[in-house]
């Protein structure tokens, strides 16, 4: 083929010879016959009005201090809690509060019955630089066999174990997919081995919290996780965001291919895999989850995957830096 | 000031805009043209580009007095109807799967430049293959693509270029293989 651009001119005159199907000109002839009442809209003037009309109210009771310091705060923590955009000063404030030695675990949060949330998994955590699975640590204390993950209210939750990871009393940020939903204290955390599955899974009862997502993602840190703010696409599942802060954007999303699943990340027209399920557990498989957050404070992006059904939880988060990815933390319970 | 004289199709917005039934319909006998081809060219299978054009009719009626400015009427449309199409793909979680391409198999053994070219189109993502179809096929601009879909120039251009990039790269892999 000569070149592209000829190429697509000659494409666009046979996508110009398709024709309308005569069934759904009929249709469309059908709706335009019985079209239902337009939606009335106010005049121009009349919005300004409205508008004019908040606004002012808006002044005259603050200057008189008519808004309850309560509500105040809640506005406030509400304008601190939209994520900005970022810049490179973003990325450097960002990672300013990274603590050096100390931990900042990881958790995840999955909406309880109730629709809240109450309790979370830890998914390991970072420390100076280096990465921590829960393996990692040992723990004193002692552990709720044969747990029901992840609700089991009729047994004793007050089984904790001591651990450097987690010590409980720390105050996780929880974020959303694009923006932080919340915050919350965790207590110690609790060991409990699910049946059939020699894992062990660390939970920790936190602070209720409420909010639309299915799951949030919790970091310890003072740092902003999202320095950064992805753009997901409805018809695509995935999204795109700077995850190195270089300056080019990358594509994070799933794909079935012959029936596999596949996760991909694409940079500059090049694509990784990331991830490959097969077609036999796809099938009871919800929509895998993708989402970026900076879990460990260093101003980039790390890549959370989240795959789940009936049976079993996968969650596996990856570090990309110098074009170069790199599973950093998984987590896994199942039947 | 010279007064310019509207067009008919001018006339027209501005009377369905009041909620005239019939100025409406006679725009969108024109319009569903590339009302079919743009939801044809996301969606694929024939009940759902039908779906997308019929709902897009109906939403644009109802919220045609909403339009700031009936210059970009058409942009404004198509913004609706690309909403539509990935509302579809959205509710139905449907991935197009890339073996199952319609035009893949036997059309690709007519070795025919251009069919490899629909197929490398029709296998580019929804936002990529979105954008092309646009800017090449309904030869719409970068500002009125970014409006389209609700998102920066920047954007348009990167996916135009990434788009580019994969359509090239799969016409020369089918040279080179």
């Amino acid at each position: 083929m000569k070149n592209l651009e000829d190429a697509l001119r000659l494409e666009k005159e046979s996508y110009e010879n398709v024709q309308v199907p005569q069934q759904l000109t009929r249709k469309v002839g059908s709706i335009l016959d019985n079209l239902p009442p337009q939606r009335k809209s106010c005049s121009l003037w009349t919005r300004k009005l409205v508008a004019a009309a908040a606004v002012l109210l808006i002044i005259s009771s603050m200057l008189y201090h008519q808004v309850p310091s309560k509500m105040r705060s809640m506005l406030k923590e509400a304008f601190n809690s939209i994520p900005k955009r970022g810049t490179e000063k973003d990325i450097k404030k960002g990672a300013l509060p990274v603590k050096e030695n100390q931990y900042h675990p990881v958790v995840l949060a999955f909406k309880d019955p109730e629709g809240q949330f109450s309790r979370v998994v830890v998914l390991g955590g970072s420390k100076d630089g280096k990465w921590y699975s829960i393996n990692d640590f040992k723990m004193a204390g002692k552990y709720i066999a044969f747990a029901d993950f992840p609700y089991n209210e009729g047994q004793d939750f007050r089984n904790y174990v001591d651990l450097d990871l987690v010590k409980g009393n720390e105050v996780y940020n929880f974020y959303a997919r694009r923006k932080l939903a919340g915050k919350s204290k965790g207590e110690k955390p609790i060991l409990s081995v699910p049946q059939s599955a020699p894992k062990k899974i660390l939970e920790v009862k936190i602070d209720t919290l409420k909010a639309d997502d299915d799951f949030l993602i919790g970091i310890n840190g003072g740092w902003n996780g999202l320095p950064r703010v992805p753009t997901f696409f409805s018809g695509l599942n995935g999204c795109t965001v700077d995850l190195e802060s270089d300056g080019i954007e990358e594509t994070v999303y799933s794909q079935i291919i012959s029936g596999n699943l596949k996760v991909f990340l694409e940079k500059n027209g090049g694509g990784i895999l990331i991830k490959e399920v097969p077609k036999e557990l796809v099938d009871v498989m919800q929509t895998p989850k993708i989402r970026v957050l900076d879990i460990n404070g260093d101003g980039k992006l790390e890549i959370i995957i989240v795959l789940k059904n009936s049976y079993e939880t996968t969650v596996e988060a990856y570090q990309y830096v110098n074009n170069t990815l790199e599973k950093v933390l998984s987590y896994y319970v199942g039947e | 000031m010279k007064r310019v004289e509207k067009s008919s199709r001018e006339k027209d917005i501005a009377l369905a805009r009041k909620g005239d039934d019939r100025a409406f319909s006679r725009i969108i006998e024109e319009e569903l043209v590339y009302m079919y081809r743009i939801s044809n060219s996301i969606l694929h299978r024939e009940a759902d580009v039908e779906d997308g054009v019929q709902e897009t009719v109906i939403k644009a009626w109802r919220q045609l007095p909403t339009l700031k400015d009936d210059r970009y009427f058409k942009t404004w449309l198509i913004r609706i109807l690309i909403n539509q199409c990935n509302e579809i793909l959205r509710k139905q979680k449907r991935i197009v799967l890339m073996d199952e391409n319609p035009c893949a198999s036997e059309e690709f053994a007519d070795s025919s430049d251009r069919i490899a070219l629909k197929d490398a189109i029709n296998r580019l993502d929804n936002e990529l293959r979105t954008v092309i179809i646009l800017y090449y096929f309904e030869d719409l601009s970068y500002s009125e693509i970014a409006y389209v879909l609700g998102t920066p120039e920047g954007t348009v251009k990167s996916r135009l270029s990434r788009a580019k990039n994969k359509l090239n790269k799969a016409l020369s892999d089918r040279i080179g293989g």
